[in-house]
């Protein structure tokens, strides 16, 4: 922030006025504390996938991972987070009828990504890879068990919304929150599917 | 005797000494990671507020302009 941004920012705290909603300060706290606690995941992972031996990373009597298809499932996650911001310049300019449809579209790829990756799992459990299986089991149903632990609770949090922006209900300080919740999960995924699938 | 023997009980961590050099590196790599990390995030968080600051100003000084159109810009009460 320059110094006219600085200056400005304290014109606008003088005049009253609120640069920033409640709701998105809370949530930009709690997304800075997951960003973290997914950066000491990723980290961790990082070491031991170094720490194997040359030839033996992945392990060689575990399953591969499948990449084609989470890639197929990232691009659905992706557009999901994109539809969200689409719903939240609707919900600015439009109004709440036409933001609520782009939120709901949103929501569903996002539960459709979360449903995608419980077959993925069930498929890769019958296969051998389990929490207890390898070193990589462990960690990819830590870190990608996290990652659906928080999309499945923002989706929740996302649904309550739309009920509330549908109804006309929804205040801008809650749906920047959720937003921002979401785009993490949204974000967090492709460094993810970086780290530890490919 | 004790303090000179402590160093090599040290290196017994696997993050410490790392017979492979790759670990080695990862581990230098994701400490410089997760300590800019915060920094930067805090630094993001600080411009989207100055960025936020710059907006509102620009709307509070449309409002004064649609409020008092024969008036100049930012002669308003402020």
């Amino acid at each position: 922030m320059g110094p006219r941004g600085t200056e400005q920012a304290l014109n606008t705290l003088a005049r009253g006025g609120r640069l920033v909603e409640n709701g998105v300060v809370g949530m930009a706290i709690v997304v800075f504390v997951e960003v973290m606690l997914f950066a000491g995941f990723i980290s961790a992972f990082i070491i031991v996938r170094n720490s194997a031996p040359p030839g033996l990373w992945p392990p060689p009597d575990q399953p591969r991972l499948p990449i084609a298809t989470t890639a197929f499932n990232t691009a659905m996650l992706l557009a999901s987070g994109v539809l969200l911001f689409l719903a939240h310049r609707a919900f600015g300019r439009r109004g709440h009828r036409p933001a609520a449809r782009l939120m709901g579209i949103a929501i569903l790829l996002g539960a459709f990504f979360v449903a995608f990756q419980g077959a993925e799992w069930v498929r890769l459990i019958g296969q051998g890879l389990t929490l207890t299986s390898s070193q990589l089991g462990a960690f990819f149903y830590t870190i990608v068990g996290a990652h659906a632990l928080h999309a499945t609770a923002a989706i929740a949090a996302l649904a309550v919304q739309w009920r509330a922006m549908r109804a006309g209900r929804l205040s801008p300080s809650a749906f920047g929150a959720g937003q921002l919740f979401w785009y993490f999960v949204v974000l967090m995924w492709p460094v993810i599917y970086w780290q530890v699938y490919l | 005797m004790i303090l000179l023997a402590l160093p090599d009980v040290a290196d017994a961590c696997a993050v410490c000494g790392a017979a492979v050099d790759r670990n080695k590196s990862a581990f230098v790599g994701t400490t410089i990671l997760l300590s800019l990390l915060p920094l930067a995030l805090l630094g993001a968080g600080l411009w989207w507020i100055g960025r936020r600051g710059n907006l509102s100003e620009e709307f509070a000084e449309r409002e004064i302009r649609v409020e008092a159109p024969g008036q100049p810009a930012g002669g308003g009460e402020r």
